[in-house]
């Protein structure tokens, strides 16, 4: 667990994101106004179920959406609104002030380059380093990741490497031009536990080191709780809660967050009862229910719940929550 | 910047005990799979053979191809002849190699025509999309729709009148002995729709392939790296396209030997003077029962020809395909 620090300086900061997507069954309310801040040498953690959105807003702010989706809103990476750039404008950011890790390495790596060819890319791209300076910096990132015998390991291809090996692979090249964000699409999900352990733990050290922040983005409730300052819980696109991971988790005030952290398994866990499911699915994004998305799901649901969508509202410093009967949570 | 002493896994690599300080090649990789396959060697023997004959063919036939021997007309292969006479006491061996020479160089300029095309127009429609692609697709699939053969016949037969005339006029304006050889017109005739019937199989082939990776995982985290499309397609879809385009053209080459002998069979691509396979096939048809050589030299060479391509086109699609092997 990490006390939240106090970010001096705002890395990246999120004012009511909406992006849709046009399909042929209507328009997909796919992240329906999110707002977040990281601050410089801060984890932000990213969790809900699958759909709700969580990627969506990680290639939101790459703008590496499809063409059949439209974003709204701001993305303000260093004050500037990233959405307002241009496409040119918008390759020079990524990679050199945005980078992204992706969850299979292996998928995404090229299956045909060398390895520390792959890391040397965007050092020559984005900072026109010769290749002798590239080689250089791609044999002390590889270093710096934990990777033994760089010199070796360079000229090999992705599929001679271990999932973790990969993994950190990844994180070098996104770490190339040093970022001042670094967005981490379920970096942990295809390894097993010792190896997430170690990327964890790598993703922690460069927080430490590192004066720009990160974004993790996951379903792991307790990956979050190990390595994220604060945390912003999504359902069906929007926000739900946000917070100091701690505060958020010892006190959850949004019923759906309560389900979530109940359904992981922890040592407390009474081992004789199956393990608590919150029932139901989350709602087709095309045909929203009026009122709280959450509400069909909801055991706390009342009236308004049906009926009106809550707004998120701030219960304490940096806590927020979407419910209307938070209190009763 | 971490303390990289508590997270630095200790590793044991086989690969790095086994070749130690060897970095691995791809093109030795796929090289090594290659040669495992006995049925793919002996192919690639056959066509390094091929090439080697067709290329040295004056100095390796024993005879001129034209030459025609009054004394020895009809004669089975005997130790002078090895593959015995025709009926104009012309050496079948030596017309047998210089008719090869005719189909390489006829096959290597289809396949590197078909090639271009193909893959120039299957990758533009699958990177651009939409109507681009959309007419690309509908171009490609109603050459398709027609029996290859059939349509290079029909393209043969249309133009070569057609050109006939048009090398004609130039000879008479231009005095150049070039537009009266008759052979390079027939070459040039073949070689235009045997291209035009190939393309579109090699374009398929390409588009769905750049259409597969395109969605591959590692081109977005390239386009999250910043790299520009010009640059991924340089650096990152071409490397991954280039064991499907080799494989194509292999095969490719195979079939436009036994096409272009198809068409001079039929008397519609390679005449005489000029020397093809097909074109000995169809002049010795009619004495298959008193000289069956006549006809089985050339077809015998064909089939070995095709035979080897195949066994090559496959133990390359292994070698340089490895995932398409697994399924």
């Amino acid at each position: 667990m990490t006390a939240n620090k106090v970010a001096t300086k705002s890395v990246l900061e999120i004012k009511n994101l909406q992006v849709r997507f046009q399909t042929q069954e209507g328009s997909v309310p796919a992240v329906a106004g999110l707002s977040l801040r990281v601050g410089a040498g801060e984890i932000v953690g990213l969790v809900g179920e699958s759909g709700c959105g969580k990627s969506t807003t990680a290639l939101a702010i790459n703008r590496l959406l499809p063409k059949s989706s439209r974003s709204g809103g701001q993305i303000l990476l260093d004050g500037e609104d990233i959405l307002q750039l241009n496409e040119r404008e918008m390759r020079k950011l990524r990679g050199s002030r945005i980078a992204m890790v992706f969850q299979d390495a292996l998928a995404a790596l090229d299956p045909t380059m060398r390895v520390g060819q792959q890391i040397m890319e965007p050092l020559q791209q984005h900072l026109g380093m010769s290749n002798v300076q590239a080689r250089q910096r791609a044999l002390e990132l590889l270093d710096m990741v934990g990777i033994v015998d760089p010199q070796r390991r360079m000229n090999q291809y992705s599929f001679e490497f271990s999932g973790g090996m990969r993994q950190r692979v990844m994180i070098s090249i996104a770490l190339s031009c040093n970022p001042r964000l670094l967005l981490a699409d379920e970096p942990t999900t295809a390894l097993d536990v010792t190896i997430q352990r170690q990327i964890l733990n790598l993703l922690i050290g460069l927080r430490n080191s590192l004066d720009g922040g990160i974004i993790l983005i996951t379903h792991d409730v307790g990956v979050v709780s190990e390595v994220c300052d604060s945390v912003v819980v999504m359902y069906a696109g929007r926000e739900v809660e946000y917070g100091p991971t701690q505060q958020v988790f010892t006190k959850p005030r949004h019923p759906y967050t309560v389900g979530l952290l109940g359904s992981t398994l922890q040592a407390s866990t009474d081992r004789s009862q199956p393990l608590y499911a919150i029932p139901g699915l989350p709602p087709n994004l095309v045909k929203l229910p009026p009122g709280c998305p959450f509400a069909p799901r909801c055991p706390l649901a009342s009236q308004i719940c049906r009926e009106k969508d809550p707004a998120i509202q701030l219960i304490e410093t940096n806590h927020g929550v979407a419910c209307w009967n938070w209190k009763e949570v | 910047m971490i303390s990289p002493k508590g997270e630095k896994v200790t590793q044991t690599n086989n690969l790095a005990v086994s070749h130690p300080g060897k970095p691995r090649n791809l093109w030795g990789n796929a090289a090594r799979t290659f040669f495992r396959n006995k049925a793919g060697v002996v192919g690639f023997i056959i066509v390094i053979c091929l090439f080697f004959i067709a290329i040295f063919a004056p100095f390796i036939a024993p005879y001129d191809y034209s030459e025609q021997n009054y004394t020895a007309i009809l004669k089975p292969p005997t130790g002078e002849h090895l593959m015995g006479t025709d009926e104009l006491g012309r050496d079948i061996l030596s017309r047998v190699i210089i008719s090869l020479r005719t189909a390489v160089l006829v096959a290597t300029l289809i396949t590197l025509i078909a090639g271009t095309l193909g893959v120039l127009v299957g990758s533009i429609g699958a990177l651009l999309g939409g109507w681009v692609d959309l007419l690309l697709v509908w171009v490609m699939d109603a050459l398709l729709t027609i029996p290859p053969l059939l349509f290079a016949a029909f393209i043969s037969v249309a133009t070569r009148p057609l050109i006939s005339s048009l090398t004609t006029g130039l000879y008479s304006a231009t005095n150049w002995a070039v537009f009266k050889d008759t052979v390079l017109l027939d070459y040039l005739v073949v070689i235009g729709c045997l291209a035009m019937v190939s393309w579109p199989g090699i374009g398929r082939i390409v588009r769905g392939q750049v259409l597969a990776l395109r969605e591959k995982e590692f081109i977005e985290a390239e386009h999250s790296l910043g790299a520009s499309t010009w640059w991924i397609v340089r650096k990152h879809l071409v490397p991954n396209l280039l064991g499907t385009v080799i494989v194509a053209l292999s095969i490719n080459f195979g079939y436009s030997v036994l096409f272009e002998a198809s068409l001079s069979f039929l008397g519609i691509g390679i005449r005489p003077p000029g020397a093809s396979l097909g074109q000995m096939i169809s002049d010795g048809i009619g004495r298959y029962r008193s000289a069956p050589y006549l006809v089985a030299m050339p077809g015998l060479v064909l089939a070995v020809i095709v035979l080897a391509f195949n066994f090559e086109g496959d133990a390359l699609n292994d070698a340089l395909n490895p995932k398409a092997r697994q399924r």
